[in-house]
């Protein structure tokens, strides 16, 4: 028994070390949102700002709209994470559950498609929405995002864990496959569905690059585009960044905090059958 | 200019590949053209009215208080002109800038106008994107004037000619000063260093504990490579051929301007930026006594600098011949644009550059002024009064120079970068590190040359 509670010890000693390392940026972050500029580069590092800075935070604010910001984030995240959960619980659900002639071909260049870097795509792209006509509009940050093949595969895995004799039954009771997915499949492989959507909510709200190339006026930008406010070619507001940093962040750490527990549902049970 | 970070730079560098391959990068605009010379076009073709409401875009790669005053020129322009509007479109820096004009340049979605460097000057015109400016400069109702023209700093000017011609406009101006710290100059009877001798000089006196405190004397950016162009021709030597894209650093001078380098790092006097990647942090803390680095820079060295310690601006040491590096962007407007738009954003240029914007430019942003006649103006004697380090770099422009403006000189920059930093840094031997950055920007170069074909 002692020695039960003593290795238990140490592993949460363990844990917590690795727990503190882990949150090192995160309170960084937090810290140099307070501090002076002046400050910021002070080694060793103030971890308590004296006095604290906060008008940092309104400063930052004032640099860049970043209340249209946020609302066309809030816009973006919600409808391409929505997008994304119906492609692939169709997609999943065909490649699962539908015998078709090439399925399994088709499976196999779709996953290969996941082989090819995003910068390579990045010009093509931009080329297919400039034809049409889809330039700084919220099609071109949702639509190209509505679509993710390893959502799909993921989803795959979960649905092909689901017991065949449950599609019989379904069958026998009368429900075709719509019927028997949306109310069947889906509530049941719910975990997996949340992780996915969050994925893909944390992934929409930080992209960068995407919306950058594909918007130009103020007025559809995302956050993280707004965060380039604070950096110039000689140098960086360390201090206003990290303060608009902190308030960009807020929204996924709730929505993390909400939904932590399904998210490691979600993945460790990926492909066990049961 | 400083240099975009690492992935933002490859990313760049992927999509200009991509672009090659899909056959920008060769003639597309200029087709059936085989020489590089964009398409000649009757000067008298340009439009000299307006005959009704126009608006401009301007992709700019400025953030923040540089954007708002940007903003302010604008909109204090259209009071001027009610009939065009400039519609100011940030397109993050200047890497994601360079992506977005390619990628736009690719889809026939160019802007009417743009910040550019001129090195990718070069590039347009070969494509036949960039517009001439010239005829517009040189027209009697609507153009700049001898005199005025001839008010735009030298180096300036030339930095943005092509065979004689404009196909961009200087904007934002900034160049390489020397920064050091007062209080370890005053306590150790120094001066600000003007020779290569009294700099390492200085930068062995200053290095040692001060307050229980590891003071190195010298201080190099991370783009330490950027620089080297300044110290080869301090050295009395020649960098890269402009006209045959011959790299030419390879020679005695550049190894005395390398050895002289390697030098101080070996007797342990100098040092990097390191992890800060700018020296302004370490210099503001009081870790660095001096460093030398872009005038763009004073701003941050103002802020690390308050409450620590403090500071002053010189003039860049001399070598065997005086150079100073001028960086910064341009203006540009695309062929693309219909020639009301393109008059417009003449008239608007012409606006951004008088003497009372570029004051008021460089006030704002620590640009410098571009005019001549802007340091005559009393509002910039009494801000440089105030503000001493900004009168700096406008003292250097008589021997200022400007990098050769290539294709494939991002590319060979980056490999002499690796070499100068490996060899500062004690893994090579400056000899070797020199004859390697050589070869590397030689091939780089010369790739781009073939792409070009």
């Amino acid at each position: 028994m002692v020695r039960d509670a003593l290795s238990k010890g140490t592993i949460y000693l363990l844990l917590s070390l690795g727990g503190v390392l882990m949150l090192l940026p995160f309170l960084w972050m937090l810290s140099t949102s307070l501090k002076a500029p002046n400050q910021v580069a002070v080694l060793p590092p103030a971890w308590v700002p004296v006095p604290p800075h906060w008008e940092n935070y309104a400063e930052a604010l004032r640099m860049a709209p970043f209340g249209r910001y946020f609302v066309n984030s809030v816009i973006v995240t919600t409808l391409s994470t929505i997008g994304e959960l119906l492609t692939t619980i169709l997609a999943a659900y065909a490649f699962a559950r539908i015998r078709f002639w090439g399925r399994e071909v088709l499976f196999s260049l779709l996953l290969g498609t996941m082989m090819v870097p995003g910068e390579v795509l990045l010009v093509p792209n931009y080329l297919t929405l400039t034809k049409l006509g889809w330039i700084d509009t919220y099609a071109a940050l949702i639509v190209p995002w509505t679509a993710s093949v390893f959502a799909i595969f993921l989803y795959r895995q979960h649905l092909l864990s689901v017991p065949r004799e449950l599609g019989y039954a379904a069958r026998v009771d009368g429900a075709g496959d719509f019927r028997f997915l949306w109310e069947i499949l889906v509530p049941i492989t719910k975990p997996a569905l949340v992780t996915i959507a969050l994925l893909k909510a944390i992934g929409s709200w930080n992209a960068f690059l995407w919306p950058l190339i594909v918007t130009n006026s103020r007025e559809m930008r995302t956050l993280p585009v707004g965060l380039t406010a604070f950096t110039t070619e000689a140098g960086t507001a360390y201090e206003l960044l990290m303060a608009a940093s902190a308030f960009v962040i807020v929204p996924m750490v709730v929505l993390f905090l909400l939904f932590q527990r399904h998210i490691v549902e979600g993945i460790s049970r990926a492909g066990i059958k049961g | 200019m400083r240099r975009a970070p690492f992935a933002r730079r490859l990313a760049a560098l992927l999509a200009a590949a991509l672009l090659a391959a899909f056959g920008l990068g060769g003639c597309q605009g200029s087709k059936g053209q085989e020489t590089s010379a964009p398409p000649e076009k009757a000067s008298s073709g340009i439009a000299t009215k307006l005959s009704g409401p126009v608006e401009i875009t301007f992709w700019h790669a400025m953030t923040g208080k540089h954007e708002e005053a940007l903003r302010t020129i604008a909109e204090n322009f259209t009071k001027e002109h009610p009939d065009i509007r400039i519609k100011l479109e940030a397109q993050g820096n200047y890497g994601d800038l360079q992506q977005k004009l390619t990628a736009a340049a690719k889809s026939h979605t160019l802007p009417v106008m743009a910040q550019v460097i001129e090195t990718w000057v070069t590039d347009f015109r070969q494509n036949g994107l960039v517009a001439d400016l010239t005829p517009y400069i040189e027209n009697p109702e609507i153009g700049w004037n001898k005199q005025e023209l001839d008010d735009i700093v030298e180096v300036f000017r030339k930095a943005n000619q092509w065979d004689g011609k404009y196909y961009s406009l200087p904007f934002s101006k900034s160049t390489q000063i020397l920064y050091y710290n007062t209080d370890y100059f005053q306590e150790l009877g120094l001066q600000p260093p003007k020779t290569w001798d009294e700099l390492k000089e200085a930068a062995k006196k200053l290095t040692g504990e001060k307050n229980g405190r590891r003071v190195i004397g010298m201080g190099f950016e991370n783009s330490v490579g950027w620089q080297f162009h300044q110290w080869v021709k301090q050295a009395g030597g020649r960098y890269v051929d402009e006209a045959t894209g011959e790299v030419l650093f390879d020679s005695p001078e550049g190894r005395e301007a390398l050895g002289f380098l390697v030098g101080l790092f070996q007797e342990e006097v100098a040092r990097l930026a390191g992890e800060d990647q700018y020296v302004s942090n370490p210099f503001g803390r009081g870790d660095v006594g001096m460093y030398i680095g872009s005038s763009a820079g004073i701003p941050f060295v103002a802020k690390a600098a308050e409450g620590n310690i403090h500071w002053a601006a010189a003039p860049v040491p001399a070598g065997e011949e005086k150079a100073v590096a001028f960086a910064g962007n341009a203006v540009a407007v695309f062929d693309s644009a219909k020639p009301e738009e393109k008059l417009a954003a003449w008239l608007f240029i012409k606006y951004l550059l008088n003497t009372d914007n570029t004051v008021f430019w460089a006030k704002s942003t620590g640009y410098l002024p571009i005019r001549y006649s802007a340091l005559e103006t009393k509002e910039w004697q009494d801000y440089v009064a105030q503000n001493p380090a900004y009168g700096v770099g406008t003292r250097q422009f008589d021997y200022g120079f400007f990098d050769p403006r290539i294709p494939g000189f991002d590319a060979a920059l980056k490999e002499i970068d690796k070499e100068i930093q490996a060899a500062l840094l004690g893994q090579k031997s400056a000899d070797a590190a020199l004859r390697d950055a050589a070869r590397a920007a030689q091939a780089a170069i010369d790739r781009a040359k073939e792409r070009a074909k």
